[in-house]
């Protein structure tokens, strides 16, 4: 082959070019794929231009946020550290999961009022903001009497995401965002690690951006989730979107249509979700004069106190029954319980208790406090037996085997206990939110087969005490992760706000002693919540 | 005889010669790579068929397989290529291969890279040899009308000599065709007026009708050297041999009983009765968009965060655009409760099924019956846009209304104008109203 230098043609660029498209260059390599540890040459040689940045986080949901706005109180600048991600702003993927699941902004979420992820000291609490915002002392009462007296206090989603964009602003969060896809985490020869990102086209010369740090951060969250095998066959098989539709993506057009017509639903699932949907339904009922039919189907029946196996009577291993003090109360099919998980895995004695735990031991707590629920609420809970008193809301046990299109309606085979019964109904609304495996995640896949990271007793990301993903330490580097996909550690409710602050704060704690960041000892402390309470940067 | 113009040059004569290459002659443009793996030759081909559909434009032809050879092609196994140009013949070699222009040699062996060369009309005669071939000798019977043979090299003989050999061929062949073709005795008639099918007898007439024929001719007479022989009668001859006619099919009667007939026809059920074509409604709608693939190769929206299927996060793959069956994008709800799925454009009115695109297939009709008589025959339709639901205003009198979410107030739309519909819009036609819902998971 000649040299192309050579040429008597010029290859031109104009718009008649017709070939299809070459590769540019800046490409990962097959070598650099089949490679564990990367050399700078390895990278430069591939022609991907290198960017250096001492701390990098992956993800720019809320845990990369609670994460570098520790960092930044910690006096970090913003030109140390980068968010690489896909979102415009910390809470766009949070904001549409809970809006699709019946909770838009004038909405209260599942979070207690001291888990800020917009104020690292938690005080004053949305409790405490929204009585002076308001002028009213109703939160301040909720807060005092929960949980007997009242329902728990929880916050509107709206304030949250309010004070997340105020926050945001004050540490310069936009300074820090590297939009793009993250596509691999690699370890660098001689310490450290490259992340190779993929920026939105035509926003950089090459394919890929290798960004080369001391330290990463990984907070990728869910790896998404995994709608019922029946549905996607469902989905696939007849083209049809709109009888069978999921909790967590749009389906208003399902509540447009129940107004007008009456219509029997089907809600499976027996979550949190579940119930947010139903009391949509039941809102409706109320405010529209909507004659929906309701049946619910549960695949698990809980009709008393239980834990994460199930009722007082099920099968545990090793025997046994629920312990007197990590059990929960439950009726009518649902486990209620005020948050995803009990109050003292955030700093009681769970917290204490998990943090010695470790293999098989850990797992076993974890699924004896884990398990479906929901929080209890007077005005859902009126509306719920109203609805069996009517004769509206129905319950099925039991698990789908079929779902065919019968007509304009949906002809579901049931089998319960007692067999499998047809049911047919005009929709199909599933808020059994499974959750994939987090190889799922091709990130996450590729540090399992590559990065040295191994999975943990419940399947997730190994991490340690300090949220390091063992295995994969670098030289002087460190690899963190935290948030939903490092469920299973020492720590458990990693997936809510104040756990992923609980993380920031172990991973804010490892990087002062490494001499990252400075500590925020009392003085630094109190002069930042001053700051903060001022809006002024830290 | 001399290829005065491109036109002459796609119906010259071309004449293969042995060898172990590949000669392909696709339309105007003529190819020889030297390699018979059909692997190799592939992507030339593919090239070559590409220019030709085009139109065989030389300067297209030249500036491929420049692109192709300093991007993507490893090891040459030496080709040539030739296409017409307006201004001459466009000549393309890389490697070991000889091409001789009316004696002038070119060969791609003393170049670093390829060769390429316009040479201007007229072209007289022309040969191609691989390295180790030789030109297809004078007087050879073979020769390539077109497709894709085995050969070593290949010869466009541009004297009377072969021009007359070719005379013979065609007439030969053509003459009962035209016999054939019909009772009108010269194969007038027949959609070749313009180019009359020349005989044996024809070739000392003197024929303008092959210039006539051509109806831009820069006229190059001046210029250029003409072949002794008078160019005129042999235009026509070396004309592009025309396909032998396919003979009619043989079709062997079969006689049946009656009774058997009958007794077959118990087993079929009667076809529905559709009285329009817009009974008709397709199944599956195919029409093509641009969208990504999630991890589990489910098609979605570009710009969604989670698979419309499966549910996994999009950012697991690298989002590549490609073209795919377009899925339902979202429903109208009517304020009745009726539903209708949006894989379809739609016309909607009092009376949409009147319109002819109804008729043709094209719309679906959603009709609006509203006692205010303020909707119009067909007042306004929805079609889809990529992954974008549009609704335009047919220039009704009585205006259109559409809410947006998060907006106060409802906004007539200026008539004739259209609008993407956001999830949860609502659009307002006479006193009927409509919600636009959308199962995809646009983040803002």
């Amino acid at each position: 082959m000649s040299e192309p230098a050579a040429a008597s043609v010029v290859p031109t660029t104009d718009p008649s070019t017709y070939l299809p498209s070459q590769p540019i260059s800046g490409d990962l390599t097959d070598q650099m794929l089949q490679t564990d540890f990367w050399t700078d040459e390895l990278v430069a040689a591939a022609g991907i231009p290198i960017v250096d940045i001492p701390f990098v986080t992956i993800g720019g949901g809320i845990g990369s946020f609670v994460t570098v706005d520790y960092l930044r109180i910690a006096g970090v600048p913003t030109s140390q550290m980068r968010v690489l991600s896909t979102l415009d702003f910390p809470w766009q993927t949070y904001e549409y999961l809970t809006r699709v699941s019946q909770v838009p902004r004038p909405e209260r979420i599942r979070s207690d009022s001291a888990s800020r992820p917009d104020n690292i000291w938690g005080f004053p609490s949305y409790a405490v903001s929204e009585a002076i915002q308001k002028k009213t002392l109703a939160p301040l009462w909720s807060v005092f009497a929960e949980p007997i007296f009242t329902d728990y206090y929880t916050p509107k989603a709206g304030h949250v995401f309010e004070n997340l964009e105020r926050e945001s602003n004050r540490i310069a969060y936009n300074e820090m965002l590297v939009k793009g896809l993250v596509r691999i985490v690699r370890r660098r020869y001689g310490g450290g690690y490259f992340t190779i990102l993929t920026p939105p086209e035509g926003a950089s010369a090459t394919k890929r951006v290798a960004f080369r740090s001391q330290y990463v951060h990984i907070a990728v969250g869910y790896p998404g989730l995994k709608f019922l095998p029946e549905l996607q066959r469902y989905r696939t098989e007849n083209n049809d979107y709109r009888h069978i539709v999921n909790a967590y993506e749009a389906h208003e057009h399902v509540y447009e249509r129940l107004v007008q017509t009456p219509s029997t639903v089907l809600v499976r699932g027996g979550g949190i979700v579940a119930s947010r949907i139903l009391q949509r339904l039941m809102d409706d009922r109320e405010k529209y004069g909507a004659q929906t039919n309701i049946v619910h189907l549960f695949r698990t029946y809980i009709n008393g106190t239980n834990d994460g196996y199930g009722n007082e009577g099920d099968a545990r291993p090793g025997g046994g029954r629920t312990r007197t003090f990590m059990r929960r109360r439950g009726e009518n099919g649902w486990a209620y319980q005020g948050f995803n998980y009990p109050k003292s895995v955030w700093g009681g004695q769970l917290k204490a208790q998990v943090r010695k735990l470790d293999g098989e031991q850990r797992a076993e707590l974890y699924k004896r406090m884990g398990g479906t629920n929901t929080p209890w609420r007077k005005s859902w809970q009126r509306q719920m037996n109203q609805g069996r008193r009517e004769g509206w809301y129905n319950v099925v046990v039991g698990t789908v085997e079929d779902m065919q299109p019968s007509g304009e309606r949906i002809l579901n085979q049931v089998r319960t206990a007692q067999g499998v019964v047809p049911l047919e109904v005009d929709f199909v609304i599933d808020c059994t939110g499974l959750e994939a495996d987090i190889a799922e995640h091709r990130l996450l896949k590729d540090l399992l087969d590559h990065g040295g990271a191994s999975r943990n007793p419940v399947g997730r990301l190994n991490v340690d005490r300090n949220f390091e993903l063992i295995g994969t330490a670098s030289g002087s580097g460190t690899l963190y992760a935290s948030g939903a996909t490092t469920l299973g550690g020492y720590f458990p409710g990693v997936d809510t706000f104040l756990g992923l602050q609980v993380a920031a704060q172990e991973i804010y704690g490892d990087l002062a002693k490494r001499g990252f960041c400075k500590r925020i000892g009392p003085v630094r402390s109190t002069l930042q919540w001053w700051k903060w309470l001022a809006g002024s940067a830290p | 005889m001399a290829a005065t113009t491109a036109e002459d040059w796609s119906r010259a004569l071309v004449v293969p010669g042995a060898g172990d290459g590949t000669l392909a002659r696709i339309g105007p443009v003529t190819l020889l790579v030297g390699s018979s793996d059909a692997e190799v030759v592939k992507p030339y081909l593919e090239h070559a068929e590409m220019v030709a559909a085009n139109g065989g434009q030389g300067r297209q032809l030249v500036r491929g397989y420049a692109l192709m050879l300093s991007t993507s092609v490893e090891q040459s196994p030496g080709f040539a290529a030739l296409a017409p140009h307006t201004t001459g013949l466009a000549v393309f070699i890389d490697g070991d291969v000889t091409v001789t222009v009316d004696g002038e040699e070119i060969s791609g062996a003393d170049s670093l890279a390829w060769v390429e060369r316009l040479i201007p009309w007229p072209v007289g005669s022309v040969s191609v040899a691989l390295a180790g071939n030789a030109v297809p000798a004078a007087g050879s019977s073979y020769r390539l009308d077109g497709g894709v043979v085995p050969a070593g090299s290949f010869a466009v003989p541009g004297d009377l000599a072969a021009a007359q050999e070719v005379d013979q061929h065609v007439s030969q062949e053509v003459a009962p065709m035209a016999a054939a073709d019909g009772h009108d005795g010269h194969g007038h008639g027949h959609g070749h007026d313009d180019t009359p099918v020349p005989t044996a007898e024809d070739i000392p007439v003197v024929a303008p009708a092959p210039v006539a024929s051509t109806p831009v001719v820069p006229a190059p007479v001046v210029a250029a050297p003409e072949p002794p022989a008078p160019p005129a009668p042999a235009a026509p001859v070396a004309g592009r041999p025309l396909p032998p006619p396919p003979a009619d099919e043989q079709v062997s009667f079969q006689s049946v009983l009656i009774g058997d007939v009958e007794e077959d026809m118990d087993d079929f059920e009667p076809l529905p009765i559709v009285d329009s074509a817009a009974q008709v409604v397709k199944d599956s709608p195919q029409e093509q968009v641009r969208g990504v693939y999630c991890k589990n190769r489910h098609f979605n929206d570009p710009r969604v965060l989670f698979c419309g299927i499966c549910g996994i996060n999009m950012v697991q793959q690298t989002p590549v655009l490609v073209n795919g069956v377009r899925p339902p994008l979202g429903v109208i709800v009517l304020d009745d409760g009726s539903v209708f799925q949006l894989d379809n454009p739609y016309l909607l009115g009092r009376d949409p099924s009147a319109d002819e695109r109804i008729a043709s297939g094209e719309f679906r009709p959603l009709p609006i019956i509203d006692q205010s008589n303020q909707v119009s025959r067909v007042h306004a339709r929805l079609e889809m846009r990529g992954w974008d639901v549009v609704l335009i205003d047919n220039n009704s009198t009585n205006g259109t209304f559409v809410h947006v979410p998060k907006t106060p107030d409802w906004v007539r739309m200026p008539p004739g104008t259209e609008q993407v519909l956001v999830q949860g819009t609502r659009v307002r036609i006479g006193h009927r109203t409509l919600a636009f819902n959308t199962h995809a998971g646009a983040s803002s």
